[in-house]
């Protein structure tokens, strides 16, 4: 099994004090708009979680994508979908 | 939109005897070797298996036998398709140096029995990760129309063989508009079928999910031909639906007999160009659609597929941009990246929106058997452009190309392209789109467009 890179980043921002880590409050990534700021200390974050290594330049590319694509995905994030709406899976045993 | 022969024609001479299966391989390979350089269409010929499989067919037919319904008609994939003995691609240099394919997918196998002839595979947007087929390391496939356009995409090659008149019909995958993109584009017809109608197995996925594969050609006759010939069961495609051949070319002449036809309003108009809107008016004509309905919650579903395909494309791609993000495409690789790392939330929202939206769109066919919109925001785009303007917003060329035929193929509806005539000189694609299984509805549409615009 591959070892994840050990880094601070790796868990640090999401275990201490969030104020101090984004300066817009924690985000809550299901529904609400990230700053790019925020989107930042995400890539650092999770791309470590990931072991993808990702230099600064990439790093900062990787965020303004996943800044795009949380815009794009807004009206779904923002869907009001009731208990009862089950994902349709086409697994077949 | 083109005078160069259908695959009809081609195998109805072939039948005849007018022509041999050779002679239409040899002239196809040669027109491949003079336009290729210019257009970038193909990424491999195949002359070898061209040329015996012609000679096979020319056999059968001296000796007597009822010839297949696609004999002696040259044909190519894209190079995400397993072809034997060629590496498969997926337009990625990621796969340069695999092996080559052992065997054919099977698609091409039922190519293969149905009698056509494979000239080669063909150029595609990166892991099919595109919309305009500007491949930084096997270069941009030109539109035939006019070459400082792109060709559409991620099935470029495919539109662009067609339109430059190389081959009469070719195989392709449409995950979020893959197949309706560069049939809008060059000005030619395509069927994306319904989810899980032909089986994927031996083509490399793109995200499984959404990924759907069908052919490209020059009238709907053609596309009526060449799906049934692929159609039936494969249990090696886990999301393939296992359905027997539900044959099309039958009732194709049908047409509209007894179909109500509507336009999709809404998001479908919002985001139509001029061009778009005036050729979906044209089709509404000939149709004689009446109503205007609208599919509620489509900037959601455009969103859930947006989701979908980031989420497990870039899940796909995690192990090589892990170990080899040098090889990657670098006009994708920070998008699959992005994707890699999404929120397992966002996936699972986009996964239950699926289900709610499929059952607004039955609605709308308990009333309607057939919706109307454009396939593309506006007529092909420039090479390299960056930004387009729909009804006065500027919005980034390559996300947004598929801003009408993503939301429909995530709910994996079965639906033609008819390409009609622009005043900018340009064709534009209308999407004929029909309730789930009823591939027949949709190129029966096909069939009376293509015929109502020959008569106007």
């Amino acid at each position: 099994m591959r070892t994840l890179p050990r880094r601070r980043a790796q868990v640090q921002p999401w275990l201490q004090n969030a104020s101090n880590e984004f300066p817009h409050g924690r985000p809550q990534l299901a529904s609400a708009p990230q700053s790019a700021q925020d989107w930042q200390i995400y890539v650092a974050v999770t791309a470590a979680m990931h072991g993808l290594e990702l230099d600064p330049a990439r790093q900062a590319e990787v965020a303004l994508q996943l800044q795009r694509i949380a815009l794009m995905a807004q009206p779904l994030l923002d869907y009001p979908l009731g208990s009862h709406d089950e994902s349709a899976p086409v697994f077949l045993p | 939109m083109t005078t160069h022969p259908s695959a009809t024609d081609f195998a109805r001479q072939v039948a005849r005897g007018d022509v041999s299966a050779r002679e239409l391989a040899t002239a196809a390979l040669a027109q491949i070797e003079r336009d290729n350089p210019h257009i970038n269409a193909y990424t491999a010929v195949t002359a070898e298996r061209a040329l015996a499989e012609a000679d096979h067919i020319d056999a059968l037919r001296r000796q007597g036998e009822v010839l297949p319904p696609l004999a002696g008609v040259p044909y190519a994939v894209k190079n995400l398709f397993d072809v034997a003995g060629i590496t498969t691609l997926a337009g990625a240099r990621l796969y340069a140096a695999n092996a080559p394919a052992s065997q054919d997918a099977t698609l091409v196998a039922r190519m293969k029995s149905a009698g056509a002839v494979l000239t080669g595979a063909l150029n595609m947007d990166a892991y099919a990760y595109g919309f305009t087929t500007e491949n930084t390391h096997y270069g941009v496939t030109r539109n035939p129309l006019d070459p400082q356009r792109v060709a559409g995409g991620s099935s470029g090659g495919c539109g662009a063989a067609i339109a430059a008149g190389m081959v009469p019909c070719s195989l392709g995958s449409d995950t979020n508009g893959s197949i309706r993109v560069p049939s809008s584009f060059c000005g030619i017809y395509g069927l994306k079928p319904s989810f899980g109608r032909l089986p994927r197995s031996g083509s490399l996925p793109f995200v499984p999910n959404l990924d759907h594969l069908g052919p490209f050609a020059r009238s709907a006759e053609d596309v009526a031909l060449i799906y049934d010939a692929l159609q039936g069961p494969d249990a090696r495609d886990p999301a393939c639906a296992q359905r027997a051949c539900e044959a099309t070319l039958p009732d194709l002449t049908r047409g509209i007999e007894g179909l109500r036809v509507a336009v999709l309003g809404g998001h479908f108009t919002r985001w139509a160009g001029t061009e778009a809107r005036a050729a979906v008016a044209t089709a509404a004509r000939v149709l004689e659609a009446k109503d205007e309905v609208e599919l509620v919650d489509t900037a959601a579903a455009r969103a859930a597929a947006f989701i979908i395909t980031a989420a497990e494309a870039g899940n796909a791609y995690l192990p090589q941009l892990r170990e080899r993000p040098e090889d990657f495409e670098p006009l994708t690789r920070e998008r699959l990246s992005a994707g890699a790392l999404l929120p397992a939330a966002w996936y699972v929202q986009a996964q239950r929106l699926r289900a709610r939206y499929r059952a607004q769109a039955a609605e709308l066919f308990r009333h309607h058997d057939i919706l109307l919109a454009a396939a593309t925001p506006c007529p092909a785009t420039r090479i390299g452009q960056e930004t387009m303007d729909i009804n006065g917003t500027e919005v980034p060329v390559r996300p947004n190309i598929g801003l009408l035929t993503q939301p429909l193929s995530f709910i994996g509806l079965p639906i033609a392209v008819v390409p009609l005539a622009t005043a900018c000189g340009l064709p534009i694609g209308v999407q004929l789109i029909a309730p789930a299984w009823r591939e027949d509805l949709c190129l029966r549409a096909a069939w009376a467009l293509e015929q109502g615009l020959v008569r106007a």
